[in-house]
């Protein structure tokens, strides 16, 4: 079936189980959660002028980071067992570092926001345009964050799932059905 | 079904082909994206271009815009206001708001009016030395003159719940008691839940409710002082209104220096936040300094965060500290901006240690 497939398959908890184990996934997820909280860290300092200033709680952007490096621990884990072909890994990838970049952009977004506002002005924003953008992502910064998270997770379930219907798991041993 | 291949952990390395590609195609799309991004945030961040417009329309280069030079009286605020009374209750530090909008008494005012001018040249000395810890200076776009009532103008748009702004505060305080002086200033913190740092505010914030406060009890024969201080509540946490609702605000008042400086800022293009200041020709995106105390922040947690109006004041009063010389020296920044807007006919201007600032940083 093409398209997204929501209705879980029913290898989703065996493969769910595999992927838990898996030395690959829990590798480079961790691996991912400290390059991109490093990331996070960095853009931060970039736009306060060298202060770690947080205008949103810091369990957020741990949970961020973490949930961030999911994608990329799964994509890894595909491609480690070659149970895919390389876009949804792409795309895993693709998508974990996007919304990582993005939450680090939204969690910068303090009293000034001089990355995010050049970039706004750099693709022809005004400055009316770019002030309100500032002033709806500082209202909404929690929503925003929690939004990214969201569409990882919801990415994870989606991949798991794809992977679920396309493999047969048989204690650790894992392959893939044409 | 029919089965393509096993796979497994163990045998996982002899194969190639797929994985390979999958392998390859993950990483070179990851490093690939992670460096363009850096690329252009780097690039955007440590760009430095001169904006130059004219009144209609930005260009990147060489046409000036039309100076701006009007007559109109300045804003003179209330003494107090009745819905953001003076605090007197002695809170806790880090959840505090002790003092707010209570006036500075004349021994504190005088800490900044009638500062010593040595403070403000062995400050600039350590600056030039490179012997401050923290960081002082913002980039700077050449601006015209904006002239009101035939004097040149320094305009500040900052916010009461932004940290940075409470921090550059003080330095510019004692940047513009070097051309002129304050009768009146208020003691202030920035967001509660954004370390409410202890800050001089020009006048009594609205600490309830979102509005624009405006003007500032300053006088000087050299510059005029334009305050634009956009408020929100301050148990909040930092906000902003957008620059269009201000525009609005400024408007509605119908004084023609406000309504026109917020014009400028408008046609530069080029605000991305809080503090944004012009001085003379020089317009600084961002605080003068990163000055929260006696070392630099390494976390959320800020050295200035436990300190009492008083305590500030004391320590700029006498400079002994990191603090206080940082203070000192990113208001110099300030007056040396200033001084090339007004020919350097103030005598500050002929300090050596500000003609060097001028010369170093290209005012």
């Amino acid at each position: 079936m093409r398209g997204i497939v929501l209705k879980p398959h029913s290898n989703t908890v065996p493969m769910l189980k595999h992927v838990l184990k898996s030395p690959t996934f829990l590798g480079i997820t961790a691996a991912g959660a400290v390059l991109y909280y490093i990331i996070i860290h960095y853009i931060i300092l970039l736009s306060n002028s060298g202060l770690f200033f947080l205008t949103v709680p810091p369990y957020l952007i741990y949970a961020s980071v973490l949930v961030s490096a999911v994608p990329l621990g799964l994509a890894a884990y595909a491609a480690r067992y070659s149970l895919l072909r390389g876009r949804i890994e792409v795309g895993g990838g693709i998508l974990s570092i996007g919304t990582t970049l993005a939450g680090a952009l939204v969690s910068s977004c303090g009293c000034s926001a001089p990355l995010l506002g050049s970039l706004l002005y750099y693709v022809g924003f005004n400055i009316l345009s770019v002030s309100s953008v500032l002033v709806s992502i500082n209202s909404y910064q929690i929503y925003l964050i929690a939004l990214g998270m969201a569409i990882n997770l919801f990415f994870a379930y989606y991949f798991i799932n794809k992977l679920s219907a396309g493999c047969i798991i048989k204690g650790n041993r894992i392959r893939r059905i044409r | 079904m029919p089965i393509k291949r096993y796979s497994s952990a163990s045998s996982a390395n002899k194969r190639f082909g797929n994985m390979r590609f999958s392998y390859f195609n993950l990483a070179v799309s990851i490093i690939a994206l992670v460096i363009a991004a850096f690329a252009l945030f780097n690039s955007m961040h440590q760009a430095t271009k001169i904006i130059y417009i004219n009144n209609t329309n930005r260009t990147n280069q060489t046409k000036p815009v039309t100076s701006f030079n009007i007559s109109s009286p300045l804003i003179t605020p209330q003494l107090s206001l009745a819905d953001s009374p003076v605090i007197t209750a002695n809170q806790s530090f880090g959840n505090r708001l002790t003092s707010l909008n209570q006036q500075l008494n004349a021994t504190e005012l005088s800490v900044i009016n009638n500062a010593p001018i040595s403070y403000f040249e062995k400050a600039g000395e350590m600056y030039l030395n490179n012997t401050l810890n923290n960081t002082v200076g913002a980039q700077i776009k050449k601006v015209p003159l904006f002239i009101v009532n035939g004097k040149p103008t320094v305009i500040y748009l900052g916010s009461i719940t932004c940290i940075f702004c409470g921090e550059n505060r003080w330095a510019m305080a004692l940047a513009l008691s070097r051309f002129g002086s304050f009768s009146q200033l208020y003691k202030g913190y920035s967001a509660i839940q954004d370390s409410d740092v202890p800050t001089l505010y020009w006048s009594p914030a609205s600490y309830n409710r979102s509005t624009v406060d405006l003007g500032s009890f300053y006088n000087s024969s050299y510059i005029n002082f334009i305050a634009i201080e956009d408020t929100a509540p301050i148990r909040g946490g930092f906000a902003l209104q957008p620059v269009s609702v201000m525009q609005s605000e400024i408007n509605a008042t119908g004084n023609l220096a406000y309504a026109d400086a917020f014009k400028l800022i408008v046609q530069l293009n080029n605000f991305q936040g809080t503090p944004y200041t012009i001085w003379g020709t020089n317009n600084a995106g961002g605080a003068d300094a990163i000055d929260f105390g006696n070392s630099v922040p390494s976390s959320g947690t800020l050295p200035l965060e436990y300190m009492s109006h008083a305590a500030v004041l004391q320590q700029l009063a006498k400079p002994a500290n990191q603090f206080s010389y940082t203070e000192y020296a990113a208001a110099d920044l300030y007056i040396a901006m200033t001084c090339t807007g007004i020919n350097n006919t103030a005598p500050v201007c002929s300090l050596p240690a500000i003609t060097k600032i001028e010369k170093l940083n290209g005012y």
